[in-house]
């Protein structure tokens, strides 16, 4: 039995000059299910991400989470949805002066777990992107693919219901991430990839969905 | 998660250091109030009102104008002096015969009445003095008019000027407060951003700020008040015979500084938050 995770109807979002940036977007995601939003540069793939985390208001339609409205009235709140949720930006978006340990154990520390759940959890993510060794040093140190690297064990540390990615057409991110994020639907999540393109290489995941934004 | 910002710790020390010196000032304009007052008080306490009376008033007059006197505003007692005793007090402090023996003793008698310090105002004396000079048995009436208006004068310029410095510098410390908190909070803006990306509520982000504006407000207060305590200390060897500040001075000044710490990292929090 499939249960309905996140439902967009006939989403529009509009720029300061009235433009359009997304218009009639309209899915639903189930858990252990993926979609693939794809799309070229500027077809609003970011701005559909924003509006689903609710940093931006969408113009017209209707969003729920779990059946709860994002937008309307006694909507659920902005932190108590992103607790739910994990999600890979496009930017890094590393906290600069803190470890790698701390980053990547930053968005499960709101959760309210325990600290013995936030250390294992947190290790066991850095384990699966081999990042473990680096555990203690300073983000400053990584390179770019072990940022975006660390970016995904911030997603497996935390084990939300709903994973959603907005990847670059970086190596790391296509044949990397993709593929892993893909594996976490055969668990149970619903994820939603962000991307210019679908991945070749990923495997046949268990529910597969492409949206295409022009 | 530790802030692990080397700059916020500097910026945190630079903020306190800063809120000290205002702080100190505060307490400075406290103290030099508090010992205007006092002064003013002691001033005040030493004011009397004398009534010099005819030498041929009667018991009854000076019943009436005992009822009359007790009536007036702030009024606390009253001494009657005789003029013999009047003669012999002022021989004493002179310490010569003033006037050939059974000689005519020029001296009235008098009514010393005092008043409770708030009362002894020029104005409180002036209208006792308007309700009291049409008794007949009342010769004369006397009270230090030119030096209780100038003093008066002296008095309530310095209480204003003293008001409003220390409301500017209560300002200025909200300023200060608020300025080093607003970088601290600004060098922590991407940090929060962020953390508010990854699920923290305002709680999360603020409180650490406004736990900051708190500290701050403390040491501030703590560390103004201690030198201040020191100067005070360095000024009593300089016979500046000052007294250091009342506990309700010394609550004002740490009031002053924790509320301005902590208004000052709300407003900051915010800012943040918008």
């Amino acid at each position: 039995m499939t249960d309905e995770l996140l439902r967009l109807e006939d989403i529009g979002c509009l720029n300061d000059r009235g433009l359009p940036l997304v218009e009639h977007v309209s899915f639903v995601l189930n858990t252990g299910a993926i979609l693939w939003v794809t799309g070229p540069a500027g077809s609003g793939k970011t701005t559909l991400l924003e509006v689903i985390i609710k940093e931006r208001r969408p113009d017209v339609g209707k969003l729920s989470f779990r059946g709860q409205p994002l937008w309307d009235r006694g909507s659920i709140k902005r932190s108590q949805l992103r607790r739910q949720i994990g999600v890979i930006f496009q930017e890094d978006y590393l906290l600069t002066g803190h470890t790698v340990f701390e980053n990547a154990a930053a968005a499960l520390q709101f959760t309210g777990c325990s600290l013995s759940v936030l250390r294992d959890q947190t290790y066991q993510a850095l384990a699966e992107v081999s990042l473990t060794a680096k555990a203690e040093q300073g983000v400053h140190l990584l390179s770019s693919s072990e940022k975006r690297l660390l970016s995904l064990a911030r997603v497996l540390a935390k084990m939300a219901p709903l994973v959603i990615a907005d990847l670059n057409t970086c190596e790391v991110d296509q044949k990397v991430i993709a593929p892993r994020l893909e594996t976490l639907a055969s668990y149970g999540c619903g994820v939603l990839i962000f991307s210019k393109q679908r991945s070749q290489t990923t495997p046949k995941a268990p529910v597969t969905a492409e949206l295409m934004l022009r | 998660m530790k802030t692990g910002f080397a700059s916020i710790t500097t910026g945190l020390v630079g903020v306190i250091l800063a809120s000290t010196v205002v702080v100190l000032l505060l307490g400075a304009g406290i103290l030099l109030q508090e010992n205007l007052h006092r002064q003013e008080q002691k001033f005040r306490a030493d004011l009397r009102l004398d009534l010099f009376l005819r030498d041929d008033t009667t018991p009854a007059e000076l019943r009436e104008l005992a009822d009359q006197v007790k009536s007036l505003t702030g009024y606390e007692s009253f001494e009657d002096q005789d003029k013999a005793e009047a003669y012999a007090r002022m021989q004493g402090t002179l310490g010569t015969q003033l006037l050939p023996a059974g000689g005519y003793n020029p001296f009235p008698n008098s009514l010393i009445v005092t008043f409770v310090p708030k009362a002894t105002t020029f104005q409180n004396f002036q209208s006792a003095e308007n309700r009291l000079k049409s008794i007949r048995c009342v010769e004369g009436i006397r009270y230090p008019k030119a030096s209780l208006m100038s003093q008066e004068n002296i008095y309530s310029f310095f209480g204003k000027a003293a008001i409003l410095l220390l409301l500017l510098v209560a300002a200025a410390l909200f300023l200060t407060m608020w300025l080093g908190v607003r970088r601290i909070a600004l060098a922590r803006k991407e940090e929060s951003r962020i953390l508010v990306l990854l699920g923290a509520n305002w709680k999360q982000i603020g409180l650490p700020l406004i736990g900051k504006g708190l500290t701050i407000g403390i040491a501030a207060a703590i560390a103004g008040l201690g030198l201040l305590y020191l100067f005070w200390h360095l000024s009593s060897r300089l016979s500046l015979q000052l007294s250091f500040i009342t506990g309700n001075g010394i609550a004002i000044v740490t009031a002053c500084s924790i509320v301005a710490g902590a208004i000052s990292a709300i407003v900051a929090v915010r800012s943040q938050l918008k």
